[in-house]
């Protein structure tokens, strides 16, 4: 893949770089906001990584740009320094597909990486079977499969934990998440998105112990995340 | 500004209770049930003493006086029916020295019967028996006429304490004349004649006037001519008043000399088919009487007046007096019409109805006697109409003076505003009155002082304006605010110049100044509106326009405040470029550093990678606490309902690596009811994973920590409980001060202290307090210990 990395940092820059080159990708790397969108003109990319803080054009001036010309569809990825729940949310709604907030957790970034990368090969065929570590899914009978034991679940319980599951790492807006699962219908409520939330969280065991975990994402919606990508980082960082 | 140029009242901002409105209006409504007792008080008053005034002493002056008047102004006609032969000074002159022979008068009675005179009414006394010849001549005379009416008189009073005496004509004559009439006439107080008494009683014996005995001779009434008939003895001697419509003053009627009648000197066609009235005329004869016709000094002979009487008789316009009860009615009906329009009606149209009212009674007696022939004396109604204005004037400006006395001391009693010296009220009522007026005066006055210093002690600048938007009063802020923009005084000025001269430019109005000058005037504006604007110079100001109200709480105007709001947002700037500050330009290097560290790391011993990478996290952690406890204390707050367990959830799925890999089990315990409250989710989530983090980073390997929600009726409950070391019960007080870190356990090394700046308990506590909640902790050194969050508990939406 393609990957197009935009940062005046350079040890941000030589980082990215390296952990794409690691995975596989083949990265360029850009120091400023102009010479990326030009070069955008002419040339293609299968992702763009944008800092959000730069002198000059600031990246989510490039996001803007960007997804007002030809490449709405380009998956991008903010980095940001910034870590008020506020920006995170300008940022996705400015049409960034995904945050990561400095500094980069290698795993966790490349496995941002790698949903972004899914979602752009999107239109896979409607699964009816299908499964995650300790979860296997039957759509037909409404059933889910956790340690072996069957759980059983509405068909707008098993709806969302597919897409969540599916949409692995990736944000999920409130009204994304209400739109595909509950249409027009009348009682597509924030609310009802997040006793659903809760209920599967908990009937499926939705807990870091199980490998998944379901992170809110403040002002916005869900993301369902592995938690083998945070249990690799050796955590130093303290809450207090 | 310190003067006042209208003198306008302002309401304090927050308008008082509408319990107080109440109050004034059923204080209004009393005081006119007050006004409706008083008005019939007055119109019993009226009516009583009108008719006490007609029973004492009727305004017969004032009566007469109109009377006379109405009648000078319209004289009926003198009918040539009527013809007097009269005994005048000629007469006296020839015949010789009254009193005559009375065969003088049998002959003057043939004369005239022989020329044909219709009747004859002889106004001469003749009371006793003279010389018998004489006598009995004349009641020959008197007999062969048929025609002649004798007079007789009654003398009031009569002698010896007798209420009246009767002197008849001699018997004889009296049985020879066809009938007898009283001719006693009796003047109004005045001196004036102006009526008849039809019949009069005296002695048993009841006399019709001669007039009208002669009249029904005329009109041949047979039955009116029979002799009155002795009624009983009641000392009556007057009754049934005729007034008599004057044809003109003496000499009206035309009078013949009794000695040319007597020598036949007068044509016979002269005398025939008339009727005779004889009399006395002349000087020092007989009596004279003043009419309402004569001048001062003129007077007129019985003999006359009898003649005006006998010829109204026979033409039938007599003026009848109205009954007693009919006059009452008369003069009280325009007192009721007047007290009802006072009642209902402004004081300007009661004056002129009033006036109008007086004008119809004088009207309405004047048409009644020159037409009706009806006399209805108007004085009483008049001076009813005159009764009235300050009588009912009296009552209310006694009532409101009552009125206004009792509120001035109520007034007085009340809690005043400004502290200040009450005067002792003393001397007479009009001498308390003004002191409590002048009082009320001086308070309005220094309350209106007080607001305008009040005004301009503040910082801000304050306008106030009238409904239409003229600027009524403006503070001293105000007047430096717009001395460099607007040329002149505020005051008078339209709102819209004020607003206009905020503008960049004045072909660029401010929409948000247009809309809200809009809204003020279609009386829609909500009651605290405005925006924040920032001028050409620089200058930041916040607008706020609030209406004031009156006790009824009707808008009065508006108060416009521009508060100079520039330097808090320049603050507010600063604190963003050093949160700003820390969250981007001190995060991004030590992130720098940490990726460094990844790319390159291994061409480093690994041990110092292990440290720098150890201390650009804490300096990183550092960064974001500091940044945590800034907006947690006073940064922005979102209010959104949620489930706290999840957030706890939340919480423990996030340090479960960290927990994991000290090989601590975090045991969550939540319960299946929805511990819903409303507040900042990620706030709250952040203040649950510090406590977390804290209970792991104290505990010992291996341990296990819990994490319990419970909920109340009223309150949810966080409990994080781990089997640490715990706290010292002298440390418990001082946990949640920012900056304060446990000391390291006994014998370790101070390097061996769990790192951080000692904020993330400081951060709980702001964020909890924030959302009205406690945060608790017990602990137990080498047990462990608990630390709880209590929060308000939410109805659940479900």
């Amino acid at each position: 893949m393609r990957c197009a990395v935009l940062d005046d940092d350079k040890a941000q820059t030589e980082l990215v770089a390296k952990l794409l080159a690691d995975a596989g990708h083949h990265c360029e790397v850009f120091h400023q906001g102009r010479t990326l969108i030009n070069r955008l003109r002419q040339d293609t990319f299968d992702l763009l990584i944008i800092d959000w803080n730069m002198p000059g054009m600031s990246g989510i001036e490039v996001l803007e740009t960007v997804r007002q010309g030809q490449h709405a569809n380009l998956p991008i990825l903010m980095i940001t320094s910034r870590a008020d729940d506020e920006d995170v949310v300008m940022g996705l709604a400015a049409g960034a597909d995904d945050y990561i907030v400095k500094p980069l957790n290698a795993a966790v970034f490349m496995a941002r990486v790698e949903a972004a990368l899914r979602r752009a090969q999107l239109n896979k065929p409607q699964r009816t079977a299908a499964s995650w570590g300790v979860y296997s899914f039957d759509v037909p009978t409404e059933t889910v499969t956790v340690h072996g034991e069957a759980v059983k679940l509405t068909a707008k319980e098993i709806a969302l934990a597919l897409m969540l599951f599916e949409n692995m790492s990736r944000p999920l807006s409130r009204s994304y998440l209400l739109e595909s699962i509950w249409g027009q219908s009348p009682e597509a409520e924030t609310r009802t998105l997040d006793a659903h939330v809760s209920r599967i969280r908990s009937k499926l065991n939705l807990r870091a112990e199980n490998g998944y975990r379901v992170l809110p994402v403040y002002s916005y919606g869900y993301r369902l995340e592995p938690t083998n990508a945070l249990q690799a980082v050796e955590r130093v960082e303290d809450a207090a | 500004m310190n003067m006042l140029d209208r003198p306008q009242a302002l309401v304090p901002a927050d308008p008082p209770s509408s319990a107080m409105a109440a109050r004034v209006s059923g204080e209004l409504s009393f005081q006119s049930r007050r006004m409706v007792v008083e008005w019939w008080a007055v119109l019993a008053i009226a009516t009583l003493a009108i008719i006490g005034i007609s029973l004492v002493s009727p305004p017969v002056r004032a009566d007469n006086l109109v009377y006379d008047l109405i009648l000078r102004l319209n004289p009926p006609p003198a009918s040539q029916r009527v013809l007097i032969v009269a005994i005048d000074n000629r007469s006296q002159s020839e015949i010789g020295r009254w009193p005559w022979n009375r065969d003088v008068h049998a002959r003057l009675i043939d004369q005239l019967g022989t020329a044909g005179a219709e009747a004859i009414g002889y106004d001469v006394l003749f009371p006793e028996p003279s010389a018998p010849t004489g006598d009995a001549a004349l009641a020959a005379s008197l007999a062969r006429s048929g025609k002649v009416v004798l007079a007789s008189y009654i003398e009031v009073p009569g002698p010896n304490g007798a209420p009246a005496l009767r002197v008849p004509p001699a018997p004889d004559l009296a049985r020879a004349a066809r009938a007898s009439g009283h001719v006693t006439t009796r003047p109004d107080r005045d001196g004036v004649v102006r009526g008849i008494d039809i019949l009069s009683d005296a002695q048993g014996r009841r006399d019709r006037h001669m007039s009208e005995s002669l009249a029904a001779l005329v009109t041949g009434d047979t039955g009116l001519l029979a002799a009155a008939v002795p009624e009983a003895e009641a000392p009556v001697y007057a009754r049934s008043r005729n007034l008599i419509p004057f044809a003109g003053p003496s000499g009206t009627y035309p009078q013949l000399s009794f000695v040319d009648v007597l020598e036949g000197r007068v044509p016979a066609e002269v005398i025939r088919g008339r009727v005779i009235l004889v009399g006395a005329t002349a000087a020092g004869m007989g009596d004279r009487f003043s009419t309402p016709m004569s001048g001062t000094l003129e007077t007129m002979a019985g003999v006359e007046l009898h003649a005006n009487y006998v010829d109204s008789l026979l033409s039938g316009r007599m003026i009848r007096p109205v009954p007693g009860l009919v006059w009452l009615g008369y003069s009280l009906l325009p007192v009721w019409a007047l007290m009802m329009s006072l009642l209902f009606l402004g004081p300007r149209i009661n004056l002129w109805l009033g006036i109008a009212l007086a004008f119809a009674v004088f009207f309405v007696s004047m048409v009644a006697l020159a037409i009706f022939r009806v006399w209805l004396p108007p004085a009483l109604a008049l001076i009813a109409i005159g009764l009235i204005y300050p009588l009912w004037g009296w009552r209310r400006l006694d009532l409101a003076s009552r009125y206004m006395v009792a509120e001035l001391r109520e007034l007085r009693s009340e809690p005043d505003v400004l502290p200040r010296q009450r005067q002792v009220l003393q001397g007479d009522p009009v001498e308390k009155q003004i002191v409590l007026m002048h009082e009320a005066i001086r308070d309005v006055r220094d309350l209106r002082q007080f607001i305008a210093q009040s005004l301009d002690s503040l910082p801000d600048a304050a306008v106030v304006s009238d409904l239409e938007g003229q600027v009524v009063i403006a503070n001293d802020a105000a007047d430096a605010l717009f001395a460099a923009r607007l040329p002149g005084a505020l005051l008078g000025r339209p709102l819209s110049d004020l607003f206009r001269a905020l503008d960049f430019d004045p072909r660029l109005p401010d929409p948000r100044a247009v809309e809200l000058l809009a809204a003020m005037q279609a009386r829609t504006l909500p009651p605290d509106s405005g925006y924040e604007t920032r001028l050409a110079d620089g200058t930041s100001l916040e607008i706020r326009v609030a209406f004031f109200t009156d006790a009824e709480r009707r808008p009065l105007g508006w108060i416009s405040r521009f508060a100079d709001i520039t330097e808090l947002r320049a603050s507010e700037r600063q604190r963003e470029d050093a949160l700003r500050l820390l969250t981007h330009d001190m995060r991004a290097p030590q992130a720098s550093i940490l990726a460094v560290l990844e790319a390159e790391g291994h061409k480093v011993p690994p041990e110092l990678a292990r440290r720098l990478e150890r201390y650009a996290h804490q300096t990183l952690g550092l960064a974001d606490d500091f940044v945590h406890l800034a907006r947690a204390e006073s940064g922005r707050f979102m209010a959104e309902g949620f489930n706290l367990s999840e957030a706890v959830l939340d919480a423990v799925d996030d340090l479960w690596p960290l927990a994991d890999a000290k090989r601590i089990r975090i045991v969550s315990d939540v319960p299946e009811e929805e511990a819903w409250v409303t507040g900042d989710r990620a706030l709250l989530t952040r203040a649950v994973t510090n406590l977390i983090g804290n209970a792991i980073k104290y505990s010992d390997e291996r341990t296990r920590v819990e994490a319990r929600v419970r909920v109340t009726t009223s309150k949810v409950i966080v409990e994080i409980a781990d089997e640490g070391r715990g706290i010292a019960a002298e440390d418990l007080g001082k946990l949640f001060e920012p900056f304060r870190r446990l000391a390291p356990p006994e014998g370790a090394p101070a390097a061996a202290a769990a790192p951080g700046a000692g904020l993330g308990l400081a951060f709980v506590k702001a964020v909890v307090e924030r959302h009205r909640g406690r945060v608790t902790v017990t602990s137990e050194e080498g047990k462990g210990s608990v630390f709880g969050l209590e929060l308000p508990r939410e109805k659940s939406a479900d």
